[in-house]
């Protein structure tokens, strides 16, 4: 049995993770508006089918024997419920014209257009670029710094399950180029560091981790 | 040019608007918690429109919620979100715009 002790209330929308998770279950059938319609419990939802694909992944080609106990589980599970909640909104730059060349952060947001990115949307680019590295699960993911100021440098602190024989170093390096290349891409944060901890190592045939 | 029936909200002309954009994957409600809620209860099987149009003073004030693909740009995405429904909402004088990328994802 798992336990999750995270957030009951999944970005506002009255379910909570068990029931998130009973509905990817069921094929996501029949349709429920306000989690259909609610970026947060989406963002459970794909990493919920991530992580058992991916879980999934490991197990056959390598014979992993992946330590899917409680607390494992349970960790990733309430470490993603935490991290997909919305938090701030990160100003895209906009052209001068539309703030009337005034940058300040009254100009911006009052400007007549205005472009933003959730820090939630920022932690799920992180996970997923660093899902996508082979042989590592993303843990927990953090962004340390002011977020709300674009000439503040950003580190994103990410903890990493490496599979069994996995060259660490190598598979560490990867995550921090696949996350620096998916920030870059796609956000307005201007990254100093992205810090990678090998929290866990899952070991072939004996199973558990170390 | 837009494909919406003009006499439609503009909750739901801004919606179509935002659909039409290429790179956007999908909607997301920009409708704060408890108003979320109270309208969930007074309304338990309206479909509601996902984005949020308000008249402030004398300007429309418009927040969508979009989920973008990875595969484009999504600041660029968005851009092209905020031009779509301002031009959707062409007939009114003044329209503030704000889109916010909620998520982005790998489809």
């Amino acid at each position: 049995m798992v336990t999750l002790d995270g957030e009951d209330d999944i970005g506002g929308s009255g379910f909570g993770l068990d029931e998130l998770a009973a509905y990817r279950d069921r094929g996501r059938t029949p349709a429920i508006p306000a989690i259909d319609d609610n970026a947060e419990c989406q963002a459970v939802l794909d990493s919920l089918e991530r992580l058992g694909d991916l879980s999934r992944e490991l197990v056959e080609r390598d014979a992993v024997s992946l330590p899917v106990d409680d607390s494992w589980l349970a960790g990733i599970l309430n470490a993603i419920a935490f991290e997909v909640r919305a938090g701030h909104d990160i100003e895209f730059p906009v052209e001068p014209a539309d703030t009337g060349g005034d940058s300040g952060a009254d100009a911006v947001a009052d400007a007549p257009t205005r472009l933003t990115i959730t820090e939630g949307a920022i932690r799920e680019i992180v996970r997923w670029a660093g899902d996508s590295v082979p042989d590592v699960l993303v843990g927990r993911v953090a962004l340390l710094g002011d977020t709300t100021d674009p000439t503040a440098e950003i580190t994103i602190e990410v903890t990493i399950s490496a599979a069994f024989p996995a060259p660490l170093a190598e598979r560490a390096d990867a995550v921090r180029v696949a996350v620096a290349g998916a920030l870059l891409a796609h956000t307005p944060l201007r990254v100093g560091r992205v810090d990678v901890t090998v929290g866990e190592i899952h070991l072939p045939s004996r199973g558990g981790s170390v | 040019m837009s494909t919406v029936d003009p006499i439609e909200t503009p909750e739901r002309r801004a919606d179509a608007a935002a659909r039409a954009v290429e790179g956007v994957v999908r909607l997301y409600s920009a409708t704060p918690i408890p108003a979320r809620l109270a309208r969930r209860i007074a309304h338990p099987d309206e479909d509601a429109p996902l984005s949020v149009v308000e008249l402030d003073v004398d300007r429309l004030s418009v927040t969508v919620c979009v989920g973008v693909s990875a595969l484009r740009s999504a600041s660029t995405t968005a851009a092209l979100v905020a031009a779509a429904v301002r031009a959707e909402l062409a007939d009114h004088d003044r329209v503030r715009v704000h889109v916010r990328v909620s998520r982005v994802t790998e489809e």
